[in-house]
């Protein structure tokens, strides 16, 4: 298990290089000029070539790519991931002050589509083919099928604006985050109860259920010890997976909600070039979702004891 | 099947309740209000003679604020944040009104003091002496003198450039070639410059000679905190992209402000300021961004609000490639400018929040403007230019525009009444939305035929935007690849740059704006208002040229 761990923390490190890479060749390849973008932000005016170029001799634009890489990568691995180009604030704080409120939704969103997808899953499989199976499949679908950002338009329409019993948006512990919460949820929810359906509907026609079911066990009792166990690990696994991609679907649920996350850091800095916060970002996400993957992984030991890690 | 029966009313139980136990936040936003005795009024002003006041040109004794002051916290949405921090030029935008400037600019973009009781330039413009305004401090207690001054604009001087999400400052925009700057005595201080440069009070106003106690300038000229500045309001709290938490300065020189706390709240996404707006959770959306005309349309006549469109110091203009195919046929620009229907952009894309293209100056600006610089609309007159031009062929041209300015600029739909128009002159016009970096990079390699620009005029300056549309080296015909060459143009530019008497500037600047209907190197298409809209909860919220919501005028209804 320590070995096993080992090995997945090492492997992290070529991981990351290769994301900040991939973050690097791709913001080059988006073509702009990241001191023209920042010389020219905001409500500013447009700037001098002079002005530019002053401010790419500064920052080291004029070297070769893989130059200004090897430099970045120097001082990320000092833990220096530089100035913002465009605030001028240095990136590791710009990151962290916003990252916990990301992490904060994404962890909400995913407690919410565990909470109303598994049970509705598992509802909807133990009925198959009965109303309430129509139903939650066709809510299932309907809910997917709507895009995280209108569904969040929607929800502020409803909770805010006409029954007045949630804020639009702004932060907050309370019900600031349950709207947005819901919206970057209801995706996953939606899947989560489809895989969870699709399983216990395999796992029902499983030997070992038939057979507890001709010991006599009441279907409450063989639900809840021969199905439920084995019908979840399709369902963890894709909520862990998940989990990075609610980090990075946030971005745009973030800004429908005024949610201080990282969202309009990163809006900010794609549209502006602004290299050392996509390249720290890319960096700061990458970790996370490797992290969470081992902690899928991990849990997959608590959840079947036959998975043995080595 | 039981079991799963008593799943639903579970379910249903827990989620109303975490409904119930989360809206006790909403409770405490402002209530919704029911609607007023009075039909909402839509402010849209068309001439300049309506332009809001200009801001605190000359101190008003204390005693005339009106007696009753409210207390409640006044909540107002804006799109974009408005302060950046310690590594920022200025800490905060100025439509915050912490800071102030020893310039300013008025209501029609003439420069005006603030904290500079006069000024004085020496015959050659290498001199600028200030004096200062005597007896005002920084809200930590700081006097404002001289020595404060020339230690602000060293502290410009030492991080020059830097660039800001409001305005990167460079000494040599701000100033031109500053050689230094000295304390004359406590109340005077002196600029010298290297070079002339006699529109230097255009040039610092605002921004670029804002002034803070330095107190708070650290060795490298960051800030230490939130700098102490001499402004209406003091910034106490702020978050970045969540709030700025705005209080009174109850020691300001001037006219106090009618409340006492102000929390102007960040809202990123349109849809979401309206709903908040509709909901009470803010009392009004200012600012730049603040409402797309569509919004702004769909808002009127609703009980309880308010929408206002203020003229501001930014138009749109149809930049031309003149120095390619097929633009560098100067009938053929004046054909593309006579046959635009500025009335029909205004009216059904911009949905009336704005003012037809009158000139390359804008109209809100009246004492540069000048009836030679209209463009006029002619469409038969345009398709004889074009025939000529083209002598019966048909040519293609390509119209790069920004994608991501949303409804706000209704850059397409404005591109496809275009694209229209030059068809039945002859041209195939090719819109491409590009990318906000990707449209820059267009412009500046010149991959272009036509493109939109926005342009603002925050300091009244005419030779700024003179230079950049008709100088040969000017920002548009260099840097964005417009190729406009005229020694006329330049030969003026340069006239107009060094010439101090007034009448003949004005003349200097008439003939440019003819010379730009003649050859059409730049044509204007409208010019803008900025659409905001407020609840009967409060009043007095109005937007100057520069775009600088009245913060110190609100007022608290209700």
């Amino acid at each position: 298990m320590t070995g096993y761990l080992v090995r997945r923390l090492a492997a992290l490190i070529p991981t990351l290089i290769l994301v900040s890479m991939l973050a690097f060749g791709f913001t080059e390849l988006a073509g702009g000029d990241p001191a023209r973008e920042a010389a020219e932000q905001g409500d500013g005016d447009l700037a001098s070539d002079e002005l530019v170029a002053e401010l790419r001799s500064r920052w080291g634009l004029d070297d070769a790519l893989p130059v200004r890489y090897v430099h970045w990568l120097f001082d990320a691995v000092r833990g220096d991931l530089g100035e913002s180009y465009l605030s001028g604030r240095p990136v590791a704080d710009e990151l962290l002050a916003k990252y916990p409120a990301t992490l904060l939704l994404a962890l909400t969103a995913l407690i919410l589509a565990s909470i109303v997808g598994i049970p509705l899953g598992v509802l909807v499989g133990l009925n198959s083919n009965s109303w309430i199976d129509h139903l939650g499949r066709i809510g299932a679908v309907s809910i997917a099928a709507v895009p995280g950002f209108w569904l969040g338009l929607l929800l502020i329409v409803l909770f805010a604006e006409v029954l007045g019993l949630l804020p639009a948006g702004g932060f907050g512990l309370d019900g600031h985050l349950l709207l947005p919460a819901a919206a970057l949820g209801a995706l996953p929810a939606a899947t989560v109860t489809r895989l969870t359906r699709a399983s216990v509907l395999e796992v029902q026609s499983q030997d070992y259920v038939r057979t507890a079911q001709a010991k006599g066990l009441g279907p409450r009792l063989v639900a809840r010890r021969h199905i439920l166990p084995n019908a979840l690990v399709p369902s963890v696994t894709f909520l862990g997976l998940q989990f990075g991609h609610m980090v990075g679907g946030a971005i745009v649920i973030e800004s429908i909600f005024a949610w201080p996350g990282v969202g309009q850091v990163i809006l900010t800095a794609v549209s502006g070039r602004d290299i050392p916060v996509i390249a720290g970002f890319v960096l700061l996400s990458g970790l996370v979702y490797v992290v969470v993957n081992l902690a899928v992984d991990l849990f997959y030991v608590v959840l079947d004891p036959r998975v043995r890690l080595g | 099947m039981s079991f799963s029966f008593r799943f639903i009313p579970f379910l249903l139980a827990a989620l109303a309740l975490a409904a119930i136990a989360c809206g006790g936040a909403a409770s405490e936003a402002p209530a919704a209000t029911t609607a007023p005795s009075v039909a909402p009024t839509t402010v849209p002003v068309d001439t300049a003679t309506s332009v809001p006041a200009a801001p605190v040109a000359t101190p008003v004794p204390a005693t005339t604020q009106p007696a009753a002051v409210a207390e409640r916290e006044i909540v107002l949405a804006v799109s974009r944040k408005l302060a950046n921090g310690e590594q920022d030029p200025y800490f905060t935008h100025s439509s915050l009104m912490v800071w102030e400037s020893l310039v300013a600019v008025d209501g029609v973009l003439t420069p005006v003091l603030q904290l500079a009781e006069s000024w004085e330039v020496s015959e050659d413009a290498l001199s600028w002496t200030f004096d200062l305004r005597p007896g005002i401090s920084f809200t930590d207690g700081t006097p404002f003198n001289a020595d404060a001054a020339v230690a602000n604009i060293q502290r410009f001087m030492q991080i020059s450039p830097r660039p800001s999400p409001f305005f990167t400052f460079s000494t040599a925009r701000a100033f031109g070639d500053l050689g230094g700057v000295s304390k004359v005595d406590d109340d005077t201080m002196e600029f010298q410059l290297n070079t002339p440069n006699p529109s230097m009070v255009f040039t610092m106003s605002n921004f670029f000679s804002s002034m803070f106690s330095p107190a708070f300038f650290a060795e490298n000229g960051d800030f230490t905190g939130i700098p102490a500045a001499t402004g209406p309001f003091k910034l106490t709290d702020w978050k970045p992209d969540q709030f700025f938490l705005l209080e009174r300065n109850e020691d300001y020189w001037g006219k106090k402000p009618l409340v006492k706390n102000i929390r102007v709240r960040v809202i990123p996404d349109s849809g979401a300021r309206v709903s908040a707006l509709l909901a009470g959770e803010v009392d009004g959306v200012m600012e730049l961004g603040a409402l797309a005309p569509a919004e702004a349309k769909s808002l009127e006549g609703r009980d309880g609000i308010t929408v206002g469109a203020d003229p501001v110091s930014i138009s749109i203009y149809l930049a031309f490639a003149t120095d390619r195919p097929p633009f560098d046929n100067v009938e053929l620009r004046r054909a593309v400018a006579m046959a635009l229907d500025r009335e029909a952009i205004v009216d059904k894309l911009a949905l009336g929040y704005a003012t037809p293209g009158k000139s390359l100056f804008s109209p809100f600006a009246p004492q540069w403007l000048s009836p030679k610089g209209e463009p006029t609309f002619d469409q038969a007159q345009a398709q004889t230019l074009a025939t000529t031009a083209l002598g019966g062929e048909r040519v293609k041209a390509t119209l790069i525009f920004r994608s991501a300015t949303g409804q706000a600029r209704p850059y397409k739909a404005i591109g496809e009444l275009i694209q229209s128009e030059l068809g039945k002159l002859g041209i195939d016009l090719e819109l491409l939305s590009l990318e906000r970096a990707a449209e820059r990079e267009a412009q500046t390699s010149g991959n272009w035929n036509l493109r939109f620009a926005q342009q603002g005029w925050a300091n009244g300056d005419p030779d700024f935007l003179m230079a950049r549309f008709l100088s040969s080296d000017g920002l548009y015909n260099k840097g964005r690849k417009g190729g406009y060459n005229n020694p006329e143009a330049d030969r003026l530019v340069a006239e107009g740059q060094g010439e101090q008497d007034l009448a003949k500037r004005f003349a200097i600047y008439e003939r440019l704006q003819e010379i730009a209907v003649e050859d059409a190197p730049v044509t204007p298409l409208y010019h803008v208002h900025l659409t905001y809209a407020f609840r009967d909860t409060i009043a007095g919220l109005s937007h100057r040229v520069t775009y600088q919501p009245t913060l110190d005028e609100i007022r608290l209804v209700k």
